[in-house]
């Protein structure tokens, strides 16, 4: 708040861009220097990071140095040789792709009852989704592990994948949206003849991309990086995802801390590319579904 | 003719549209039944026995919550968790607004610094856990490094009990607050261009405009970060495992970590882990309540 | 649910046929000696295309290695399949208490603490027979005994010695020869002087356990628990806090890494990294690590005799092999726990991982270690010049975990000076009363 009150004393009135200011202000530069500090912050761990996974094992066990002695892809090869990084990659991907498509389709269904429809029970079924969401995952840990367990679920791609999909804030989100869609359209693919199905899939969903947008990004970020349901679900390594891969690495006798640096930066790369491609979508699909 | 339409909608409107609703939630609500609320309850149910494999068990009472709150390390986890979740939400909603504005008074480059806000939420837990404990180590992370380069000491960032907790409130920091200032940036693209308009031709300074005219119309979007990052602190669990373990000395050792060792910890103990989820959801549920209601309040005035 | 029967009647169909046949040739368990247990023609074909899970976990790669070299080999010998299921140390049992709760009992295990599975083990005397104990170190059987009819209901696997290794080109650079004989005060002093002549970062460096730590105490004469499940820590009061002080110090002065330590909280650390880069003179771990520092170290290293003071040797621990009661193919799973542990099998495991036998045969013939052989050798002059009184705790392995993890916890807090040396103990004494109760229950 002091760096505001600085941009107040020193510039007027700089909301409409006046014409014709070449002269950097101090509010300017404050706003720059704040926002570079920011970028500062956030790459510059990441990028140590990124150079610490090319250095050996006893590299890391000693002084910091910025530069590794050699930009060798030792770790790497070890760490795509040794342990079954193809796998772990692959269940991550698995999931991830199934989780969130299995999540907007029936978190979308749900929504557009919710607004779509008048039914009894709508809104205390609506008031204990929301509900839900206060619930965090860790509190009913072990009650869903023994259920899971009991339906025989454990160690297998579904118990990674179901007991998680019916998200309630996706639910909330795409409810919200809906809200906005003007019943007109829905009466008039009525009066048409059309199937409450048929709208629901053909008319509504197209209209509610940007909802659909945000909850899928939601999704695949949680789902990637998923970590303590997944740890216990998936018992046999060819269910690791690469998280689970990771912590278990992390837990051995003699860590290997190289390897587990060179994997994770490997199991960053995918969610930076989808981010670089997806990032337009992304802010605007905040935006557009109006965190209100 | 349109009553004729009208009729045969009627009846098919009665059975086909009565039922599709119910068709169309039934997915959703069946695996919330299944996996959330039977969970919930039965995790409710649980913490008033006794189990050691989840198989057997011994019917204890209320035997579970009175050892929770004799505990005595219990005090020391509830201290901890209250003052994460206080120190994190405070600045995660001061340092966000701060950014978000920022960020949204930029013109070149918006796209850019926008993605480096993202960013951090990307990565795993556990891979931030282990970015973090490299960096603040003491003899030889880069950033006591740095510190001594510039002349001072070399802090014990995840040795000492104190900044123990700074370190992880600040950790818990850099991975959210990026996101909880797109969410805000969302918001402040929605406030109308005229009304700040009007107040700049009216000679308001931008620390006026802000203050009185951006914050308030922002309310609504502050709110959710509020809850948001409530049930994000209260969650906080994962990095701060690999980060510290809940060390130095149970100084970083939150209530999820609690639960987590009660209950795969050895030997287990599934009925103490329940107890120990029900109060802790107990607790967020008075949070959450009291925010929500605080904030209609506010905004009915 | 169809299957489900089909598949318990073809397992009760071949048990019978099993025991049958059993019977007819005569139970292998009636001879103490199993070395060269074969399978019968009966067993091959009740076990032909079974699949059994092998819970385990590695110290050492060559471990890894072995392991699934040996079960290549009894998969030609049975025709039946081993599942290898390689879990982190960390969260050895934590892992496996979850999948016996789900229903998802694995059929054999590599444990550090049998005694947290006592129910749920197999009974391994009903395959092999009342003298199959004797094939093993007696102290070693203590632990993987039924606690009410004393079977067999476990196997040792390996046994495990504490003690110090030294980087021998440091101690070289500060001018120190390679220990034949000390006691903790040398180390102590030869510790700091490799550490300034190399300028490395610690002197000292120890596993965060508190079953480490036990060397320490038993070589000043303090024990924790007696064979007949007494607190003898009360006795052996000041000696305990003598040494706690004399290795937390080491800590609280920064001349060990007390990061790794302290800033752990609740989990696990070696800082065998540590002395892999080497940062540090002189580690106090076990032969569980000789093979990785083997595989890794760029230095030369050696393995020294443990300082003597009041006694001398060091503090004994090991590896557990258990069946356990819900296998689906519980004689195989007893075959395979079995086979592992047969002269040949261990044999080759011990030579590949610088591990200590427990089978008496292998013990009174003494193995011959590709390399490292003095640094076996040591371990196995310390391994029997253990004090009888270190076995004590022994007698309750369900109590061993949690009595060790809060010396650990204690530990911690001295050696960030919350709580004083003597105070420390005290808390132990009367942790252990406590545990100790819960048997009488």
């Amino acid at each position: 708040m002091k760096l505001l009150r600085i941009f107040d004393a020193n510039s007027k009135n700089n909301w409409t861009s006046a014409s014709g200011r070449r002269t950097p202000e101090t509010a300017t530069i404050l706003r720059t220097a704040l926002l570079i500090g920011m970028t500062f912050v956030v790459l510059a761990p990441v990028i140590w990071f990124t150079l610490s996974s090319f250095k050996g094992l006893a590299e890391l066990g000693g002084r910091p140095h910025l530069l590794p002695q050699s930009f060798s892809l030792d770790n790497y090869s070890q760490a795509l040789k040794m342990y079954n990084y193809k796998q772990y990659f692959f269940n991550s991907v698995f999931v991830t792709t199934v989780a969130t498509i299995l999540t907007l389709i029936i978190n979308s269904m749900a929504a557009y009852a919710f607004a779509k429809y008048n039914f009894r029970g709508r809104d205390g079924l609506f008031v204990l989704t929301l509900a839900m969401i206060m619930i965090p995952l860790q509190v009913i840990l072990i009650p869903i592990y023994l259920v899971v367990a009991q339906l025989g679920m454990v160690n297998t791609y579904w118990g990674l994948i179901i007991p998680a999909a019916a998200t309630p804030t996706g639910v909330f989100v795409i409810r919200q949206y809906m809200l906005t869609i003007p019943d007109e359209l829905i009466e008039s693919a009525r009066i048409d003849g059309a199937g409450e199905f048929r709208i629901y899939a053909r008319i509504v969903l197209p209209l509610a991309r940007p909802a659909l947008a945000v909850v899928a990004i939601f999704s695949i970020l949680w789902r990637w990086n998923d970590f303590i349901w997944p740890l216990l679900v998936a018992q046999d390594e060819k269910f690791y995802t690469l998280p689970v891969a990771l912590a278990q690495l992390n837990g051995r006798l003699a860590v290997p801390t190289n390897i587990i640096i060179a994997m994770s930066v490997m199991s960053i790369i995918p969610v930076l590319i989808m981010f670089v491609f997806m990032q337009r979508q992304i802010v605007q699909g905040i935006s557009q579904t109006g965190m209100k | 003719m349109l009553i004729k339409k009208a009729g045969r909608r009627g009846s098919s409107v009665s059975w086909s549209r009565r039922l599709v609703p119910y068709l169309f939630v039934a997915p959703n609500l069946a695996i919330f039944l299944t996996f959330i609320i039977w969970p919930a309850i039965r995790g409710f149910w649980i913490s008033f026995f006794d189990s050691n494999d989840g198989v057997h068990f011994k019917y204890v009472g209320n035997a579970n919550f009175k050892e929770i709150l004799h505990d005595p390390t219990i005090s020391q986890v509830a201290r901890n968790t209250i003052t994460y979740v206080f120190f994190y939400v405070v600045l995660a909603i001061t340092i966000s607004i701060a950014l978000a504005l920022v960020v949204n008074e930029q013109k070149f480059a918006k796209g850019f610094f926008r993605a480096i806000l993202f960013m951090p939420v990307m990565l795993s837990p556990v891979v931030v856990g282990l970015i973090w404990s490299d960096i603040v180590d003491r003899k030889h992370g880069p950033l006591n490094a740095a510190i001594k380069f510039l002349g001072g000491g070399a802090p014990g960032w995840l040795v000492d009990t104190n900044l123990g907790m700074v370190t992880v409130v600040f950790v818990g920091l850099w991975v959210h607050v990026g996101f909880y200032s797109i969410i805000l940036l969302a918001g402040l693209q929605g406030i109308d261009r005229s009304v700040l308009e009007a107040a700049s031709i009216d000679g308001a300074s931008r620390m006026q405009t802000i203050r009185q005219i951006i914050l308030p119309l922002l309310k609504p979007t502050t709110l959710v970060i509020i809850i948001l990052a409530t049930i994000h602190g209260f969650q906080s669990f994962d990095f701060i495992y690999t980060l510290t373990g809940g060390g130095p000395l149970g100084a970083t050792t939150l209530i999820v970590q609690y639960i987590y060792e009660r209950a795969f910890g050895v030997p287990i103990r599934y009925g103490l882990g329940s107890a120990a989820g029900v109060i802790l959801f107990l607790v967020i549920f008075a949070f959450t309540a009291l925010n929500f209601i605080a904030g209609r309040r506010r905004n009915a005035v | 649910m169809k299957i489900k029967s089909l598949r318990s009647k073809l397992a009760i169909s071949s048990s019978l046929v099993l025991v049958a046949g059993l019977v007819a040739t005569g139970l292998p368990s009636a001879h103490a000696d199993t070395s060269t247990l074969k399978p019968t023609a009966a067993q091959l074909a009740a076990w032909k295309g079974k699949t059994i899970t092998y819970y385990f976990y590695h110290d050492s790669q060559a471990e890894l290695d072995t392991t699934n070299a040996m079960i290549t080999d009894f998969q030609n010998l049975t025709g039946a399949t081993v599942k290898l299921d390689d879990v982190p140390y960390t969260t050895l049992d934590q892992q496996l208490q979850a999948r016996i709760a789900a229903g998802n009992t694995p059929d054999v295990a590599r444990l550090n603490n049998p005694g947290l599975y006592q129910n749920v083990a197999l009974d391994l005397e009903t395959y092999f027979g009342r003298t199959y104990k004797s094939e093993f170190l007696k102290g070693s059987t203590l632990q993987v005994q039924d606690p009410k009819t004393t079977h067999l209901i476990g196997l040792p696997y390996d046994l495990s010695v504490n003690g110090p290794i030294i980087n021998v080109d440091l101690f070289k650079k500060a001018g120190i020869a390679i220990p034949t004989s000390w006691n903790w005060a040398t180390l102590i002093a030869n510790a700091k002087k490799a550490q300034a002549a190399g300028g490395t970062d610690y002197a000292f460096a120890m596993d965060k356990s508190g079953h480490r730590f036990s060397t320490v105490m038993s070589q000043f004469g303090a024990f924790m628990v007696d064979k007949n499940q007494k607190n003898v820590l009360p006795t052996s009061q000041h000696r305990a806090a003598k040494a706690l002080k004399l290795i937390t110090d080491l800590y609280a002065a920064d001349l060990a890494p007390r990061d790794l330590w302290v800033g752990t909280g609740t989990k696990y650390s070696s800082p065998v990294n540590v002395f892999i880069a080497g940062a540090v003179p002189v580690f106090f771990s076990g032969n569980f690590n000789l093979a990785t520092i083997n595989a890794n170290a760029k230095f030369n290293f050696a393995v020294v005799p443990n300082p003597k003071e009041l006694n001398g040797g060091g503090w004994p621990g090991g590896k557990f092999l258990m069946a356990f009661k819900a296998s689906k193919n519980a004689d195989l799973a007893a075959y395979f726990t079995n086979w592992l542990a047969q002269p040949a099998q261990m044999e080759r495991m011990d030579k590949a991982a610088f591990w200590l036998p427990t089978r008496n045969d292998l013990v009174a013939k003494g193995i011959t270690y590709s390399s490292r052989q003095t640094d076996m050798n040591n371990y196995l002059a310390d391994a029997a010049a253990t004090p009888s009184a270190a076995y004590g705790i022994q007698s309750v392995p369900t109590l061993t975990g949690s009595i060790y993890n809060n010396l650990r916890d204690l530990m911690t807090l001295v050696m960030t000076k919350k709580i004083t040396a003597d105070q420390a103990i005290a808390t132990q004494i009367s942790f252990i009363d406590t545990q100790l109760a819960t048997l009488k229950k």
